[in-house]
């Protein structure tokens, strides 16, 4: 009788966390199919050399942390995705002169751009802080609403609002400042 | 912003459409890959309080680990190897011109979220040197040099988000050097720790503050005469460096 209590305690937990991981499975696969295309566009605005890398790294943080995913995931997603974006720039500022020819093993090219177009807003929003670029890209290139920009970015969507104009006036003030000295 | 420059900043968008199809191999890599999960599901209610009580035990131990900066270096005798998970994560990136034959742990230390550990390698091309970085059990990240030929001590400087402000200065000693040393702002001069043919300095606490930054990094014979040296930019061990 003991025994086959033992065996049935053993057995049980076994099949419980098979049925879990088939579940967790199932609702990351549903998660991917969604948002591969997103999180890959992101990544390739934000870091074309490196965005099969960016959309790997991502993805894998979702599976293991898959119960921190909320249901509107892709704000979310492009929070990990930023976070990883900015590791790997991290990275690839180890400035010696000795680390500059990796990372672009497999990589893709980066995007073209129309040339007729991007040169004077790239070049003003270049200039622009960090979180003022990402927060105007979010926006206008992800399309994202400011409220789930503001999930995007760990803000509160007041805080964005505010942020959004700001942005909004500094780079309106770089273009102008370009269009002067021209 | 009027709408001309909205316009135009949509209109620069170098990927306009979301127009891949998810790629299924690597679906498939990741679902292959162990997951986290907590032990015990916690009832939502106390998850709030647990959250809290785990950031205060973090920020406990991040002031405590920031007052007592201690990088543990590995020698010959350490007989540790990388965890199977990080290879099985590095394997998982094709494009990693890391020679994880040849992969020597050199340090470790406390990062924010776990223990961070250091490797050294060589690259898979043969030319250059490569490192990796776990976090535990997990691949952190890794990277690998050209060419290191014309360069008097080469290194390359490792940072990341989570590690609090270290930095780390990994690379490989070339003959006749067989010890290096690090020079700081403030006059001090601290050994590398050495394994094999590499060098490694965990640069943290203390050394990271202006006045107290390295400066430069020599290469000694086994007499102690310096036979080459590279300037160090103070700033890159700032904390915003």
């Amino acid at each position: 009788m003991t025994q086959v209590m033992e065996a049935g305690s053993a057995v049980a937990p076994t099949l419980a966390r098979s049925t879990e991981r088939t579940d967790d499975v199932q609702r990351f696969e549903m998660l991917y199919k969604e948002h591969f295309a997103a999180i890959d566009a992101y990544a390739r605005r934000r870091f074309a050399i490196r965005s099969d890398d960016v959309v790997a790294e991502t993805f894998l943080i979702a599976w293991r942390r898959l119960d921190e995913v909320p249901k509107d995931a892709l704000p979310w997603l492009y929070g990990v995705a930023r976070r990883v974006v900015s590791d790997l720039r991290r990275s690839l500022r180890r400035q010696d002169a000795v680390a500059a020819r990796l990372w672009t093993l497999g990589a893709r090219e980066a995007p073209s751009v129309d040339p007729a177009v991007e040169p004077d807003v790239l070049s003003a929003l270049s200039r622009l802080g960090e979180r003022d670029q990402e927060l105007l890209l979010l926006v206008y290139w992800e399309d994202l609403e400011p409220s789930r920009a503001a999930r995007a970015l760990g803000c509160s969507r007041a805080s964005v609002a505010t942020r959004l104009w700001r942005a909004h006036r500094r780079l309106k003030a770089e273009l102008d400042r370009m269009e002067v000295k021209r | 912003m009027t709408q001309a420059v909205t316009d135009a900043l949509r209109m620069a968008n170098p990927v306009p459409a979301k127009e891949a199809s998810p790629d299924r191999e690597l679906l498939a890599r990741i679902v292959e890959l162990p997951r986290e999960r907590d032990a015990y599901n916690y009832p939502r209610r106390y998850r709030r309080w647990a959250v809290l009580l785990a950031a205060l035990i973090v920020v406990g131990l991040g002031i405590s680990a920031a007052s007592k900066f201690a990088p543990r270096y590995f020698g010959p005798q350490d007989s540790d190897s990388i965890p199977a998970q990080a290879l099985a994560q590095l394997r998982y990136q094709p494009d990693a011109e890391v020679d994880a034959a040849g992969l020597v742990r050199m340090a470790s230390f406390d990062a924010e979220n776990g223990e961070a550990s250091i490797y050294a390698a060589p690259s898979r091309s043969g030319v250059g040197f490569c490192d990796l970085t776990t976090i535990g059990d997990d691949l952190s990240g890794w990277a690998c040099s050209g060419d290191p030929a014309g360069k008097a001590v080469p290194s390359f400087t490792n940072r990341s988000s989570d590690w609090g402000g270290i930095v780390v200065l990994l690379g490989p000693l070339q003959a006749p050097a067989t010890k290096i040393e690090l020079r700081f702002e403030d006059g001090a001069s601290r050994s590398a720790s050495t394994r094999g043919p590499w060098w490694v300095y965990v640069v943290g606490g203390e050394e990271t503050e202006p006045g107290h930054r390295p400066v430069e990094v020599v290469a000694l014979d086994s007499a102690g005469t310096p036979v080459g040296s590279e300037r160090l930019e103070p700033d890159r061990f700032s904390p915003d460096g």
